[in-house]
């Protein structure tokens, strides 16, 4: 039961989780979780196959940048959402669709 | 080890099933909460000591606490409604499905080579320490430069024009 293939579904499914969010939500923090989503399932698919085909760490290497380049993409994404409601009062992204001042 | 690796991912399956579905936000934020608990778990499976810790640090204390408060800053101070709408369209649920079959399909027909002799897993810190500062000094340094960045233009696009200068 924990081999490589079906770490490789969850992650999969994670996958589609993510994009099933970002495609129904509605609202733009909504939309963050769905890309957390994706973000999660590829540091997962790294580390399985670094530990499952490559025996080396490079694998790991790279789950950490994710990791870190996720959180930083999070705090950028909710400066910028938290200044759009600031003007717009409300996260809507049906509302905030032009690109005026 | 595949009772945890049946509980880790029903875990992680249901809690992203929760975050597609709950209409309430804070509750899809406890959903993917555990969505991270799940990944941790995940790590911890697959012998990744620091990249599981790394991840209670940086998701679950930092990004959770980071969608927390903007949940709760980005609301109106008058009339806290917590329930943003869902628009479940059947676009969304025909990609996402659509998109799942494909890559189940693709992970079963191509012929991985998983290495036979499957050691038990070493510590992995000193050599994670070792390779950044050495093969990925690049990245390292890069993401640091990335995150003064962040800061440095978090604070100055939050900062308000009325202020006092």
């Amino acid at each position: 039961m924990f081999n490589l293939i079906n770490m490789l579904l969850v992650a999969a499914f994670l996958f589609s989780a993510g994009m099933f969010v970002v495609f129904s939500r509605r609202d733009s923090i909504g939309i963050l979780m769905g890309v957390q989503l994706f973000l999660s399932s590829s540091a997962i698919n790294f580390v399985a196959f670094s530990r499952f085909v490559t025996r080396q760490i490079e694998g790991h290497m790279v789950a950490l940048f994710i990791l870190i380049v996720a959180a930083i993409q999070v705090s950028l994404f909710l400066a910028i959402v938290l200044r759009v409601y600031k003007e717009r009062k409300t996260s809507d992204i049906d509302e905030i669709q032009d690109l005026r001042e | 080890m595949d009772f945890f690796f049946m509980f880790f991912s029903l875990l992680i399956v249901l809690s992203s099933l929760g975050v597609m579905l709950f209409e309430n936000a804070i509750y899809a934020l406890v959903s993917l909460l555990f969505v991270f608990f799940g990944v941790t778990g995940f790590f911890l499976l697959l012998g990744a000591d620091f990249v599981a810790v790394a991840q209670i640090f940086v998701a679950l204390a930092g990004i959770i606490i980071l969608f927390l408060f903007s949940i709760v800053i980005s609301r109106s101070t008058y009339n806290i409604r917590w329930k943003m709408p869902l628009q479940l369209k059947g676009f969304a649920v025909a990609i996402s499905v659509l998109f799942f079959v494909c890559l189940i399909y693709i992970i079963k027909s191509i012929p991985w080579e998983v290495s036979l002799d499957l050691l038990a897993p070493r510590p992995t810190t000193a050599r994670i320490g070792d390779l950044l500062l050495t093969e990925f000094v690049f990245p390292f340094h890069l993401v640091g430069v990335f995150i003064v960045v962040a800061i440095v233009g978090s604070v100055l696009f939050l900062r308000s024009e009325k202020g006092a200068e």
